[in-house]
């Protein structure tokens, strides 16, 4: 089970995170959680949001390059040792992460892996396979409220 | 006239009316070879309806047809060889406008004449047999280290060939061997003397170097004022261009603020670019040079591109070669980084060649105290753009290695967001150029 992050190609200069973060607090969509690469020219902001839709719509209007991606997001105990058990599985079963964040859910004491494999139907096998438990789009969307 | 003038320097003092003499002979024995051997150059006289015989007097050269670097690249590789294969002995080539190169194939008597210039150019400056020459241009295609190689070598110094690169074991070397003379582009030395620096070498303390040959990009009197208070060596200029031959075509005296043209081979012309009229010494136009001694790919009315003036009167040297000003301007939109020259369109194809990006570009040009910055900006496009920036950085990696093997450079690369640059609408500014000129 994967849900959907937005990708977004930013230009490594000052504001320009400021001017996504305002795009989409003026159309109301909430960030769930986010992750910013960067190299010395570029950067690209990855994004989970409440509705996923309206925020690749809203920037796309606004000129922005968005590309959806499919990301799979893993709820752990949020004590020590709640990510090594996912990855050492993953890893285990030869897994290809590309990269990986992470927040707390609001309420109980999960934590969220978010990762993005290289081959994500593989990864998914495995992580359901382990007993892992994944997120959907509308548990995603309940996290934000 | 300095009474200890080396013997190579002899026909810089030619009488002037015995240098046009020969000038014409030469001549009169260039154009109906060239007529013979090269195609376009017969089927552009007889349609200009110009006989060789027509050439009587210097004036009559103005008769004659124009080339072009276009012509070198349209005739690619052959087709402006005069000479049987037989007698050619060397090639060099160099970048054209489209990233086919021109190629220049000399025979052993082109290359006689070309060191000649280079020897003679060295020999002005004041270089003797008791110097030790550092050769750092690049060696191979390029003219710059054979060039300069070959004219030390002639003159009778001792020459260290190290080639382009590896700044700390050159200025190793420089210190260690009393190298005397260092042949560079100007901001290959600049950044020689930064390393310099960075190693605790002070050229004045640590360094016999006493002369620097200096060519192949432009440069200006803040430059050649700045090395000389950098590093108290005394910097010259050397002129030249593959096509014509390589570095010697022309060089600074202790006297002149110019370069003396070694016109007994070179005949230069300065011509209106627009007219295509000649104008007379003393006028600036567009610089153009006959090669009067080479067989091999001889050049009638090459148009160098090269904007400066011949000037009026004789040289205090007592040289009778005419002086042309240092170089500052181009007619068209070459630009020269690093010594090698660059097309804006050659860019464009490189760029074409990578479909994960949009053909829109833009050449920044800025300088440090030392060397040339070459920064080029491209867009990325949405179906190209990645989450991975792994993927992204395959897509920089791609436009450099285009651009590395049309160009032969390596410009820093930055990805920006589409539509954020200029946008074909007629002329636009693909290039913006801040370095010091």
């Amino acid at each position: 089970m994967s849900i959907t992050q937005i990708s977004i190609f930013l230009e490594n200069k000052v504001g320009q995170l400021a001017q996504v973060c305002k795009v989409l607090a003026d159309n109301d969509v909430s960030l769930v959680t986010l992750s910013l690469a960067e190299t010395a020219d570029f950067g690209i902001a990855r994004l989970v949001v409440d509705d996923t839709a309206k925020a690749e719509d809203v920037l796309r209007r606004n000129k922005y390059i968005v590309k959806a991606t499919p990301v799979v997001a893993v709820a752990v105990p949020d004590r020590p040792g709640g990510m090594a058990e996912v990855v050492s599985t993953l890893s285990a079963k030869g897994c290809d992460i590309e990269y990986s964040y992470a927040f707390a859910l609001r309420h109980g004491e999960k934590a969220v892996l978010v990762f993005r494999f290289k081959n994500n139907e593989q990864a998914t096998a495995v992580i359901a396979e382990a007993g892992f438990a994944t997120l959907t789009e509308n548990q995603i969307q309940d996290a934000a409220k | 006239m300095t009474p200890d003038i080396n013997p190579v320097s002899k026909p810089d003092f030619m009488p002037v009316e015995e240098l046009r003499a020969l000038q014409l002979a030469k001549l009169q024995k260039l154009i109906p070879y060239e007529y013979e051997h090269v195609a376009l150059f017969r089927r552009r006289c007889d349609e200009k309806g110009v006989k060789p015989r027509d050439l009587v007097t210097l004036k009559d050269l103005a008769k004659f047809p124009f080339m072009k670097k276009t012509d070198l690249r349209d005739e690619y590789p052959y087709g402006l060889t005069a000479a049987p294969m037989r007698e050619i002995n060397r090639f060099h080539c160099s970048s054209g406008t489209t990233g086919k190169p021109i190629c220049i194939p000399q025979t052993k008597g082109d290359l006689e004449v070309w060191t000649d210039g280079a020897a003679r150019c060295l020999a002005m400056y004041g270089i003797t047999a008791d110097d030790i020459v550092q050769v750092s241009y690049g060696y191979g295609l390029f003219t710059g280290g054979l060039g300069a190689h070959q004219g030390a070598e002639r003159l009778g110094c001792a020459v260290l060939p190290t080639g382009a690169g590896n700044t700390e074991k050159q200025i190793m070397l420089m210190k260690d061997l009393n190298v005397t003379v260092i042949c560079c582009t100007p901001s290959y030395f600049l950044h020689l003397a930064t390393v310099a620096e960075k190693m605790g070498v002070d050229f004045r303390r640590d360094t016999k170097l006493k002369h620097g040959v200096f060519g192949a990009e432009p440069w200006t009197d803040e430059i050649r004022a700045k090395i000389e208070q950098i590093s108290g060596i005394t910097a010259h200029d050397i002129y030249g261009l593959t096509e014509i031959s390589g570095p010697g075509v022309a060089g600074n005296c202790a006297f002149c603020h110019g370069m003396h043209i070694w016109e007994d081979h070179f005949y230069p012309e300065i011509i209106d670019p627009d007219t295509l009229e000649v104008l007379p010494d003393g006028e600036e136009g567009e610089l153009v040079f006959t090669t009067l001694d080479r067989f091999g790919t001889p050049m009638v009315r090459y148009r160098t591109r090269d904007l400066t003036r011949l000037q009026l009167g004789q040289c205090k040297c007592g040289r009778t070669m005419r002086v042309m000003d240092r170089v500052h301007a181009r007619s068209d939109d070459m630009l020269i980084i690093h010594g090698v020259n660059v097309f804006p369109s050659q860019i464009e194809a490189c760029l074409m060649k990578v479909p994960e990006i949009a053909p829109h570009y833009m050449i920044e040009l800025s300088s440090t105290d030392t060397m040339d910055l070459f920064e080029l900006k491209v867009e990325v496009t949405a179906e190209t753009f990645s989450d991975s920036v792994s993927a992204m950085e395959a897509v920089r990696k791609r436009v450099a290695a285009s651009i590395k093997e049309i160009v032969g450079l390596s410009p820093k690369i930055y990805l920006v967001a589409p539509g954020t640059l200029p946008r074909s609408q007629g002329k636009i500014k693909r290039v913006i150029d801040n370095r010091k000129k």
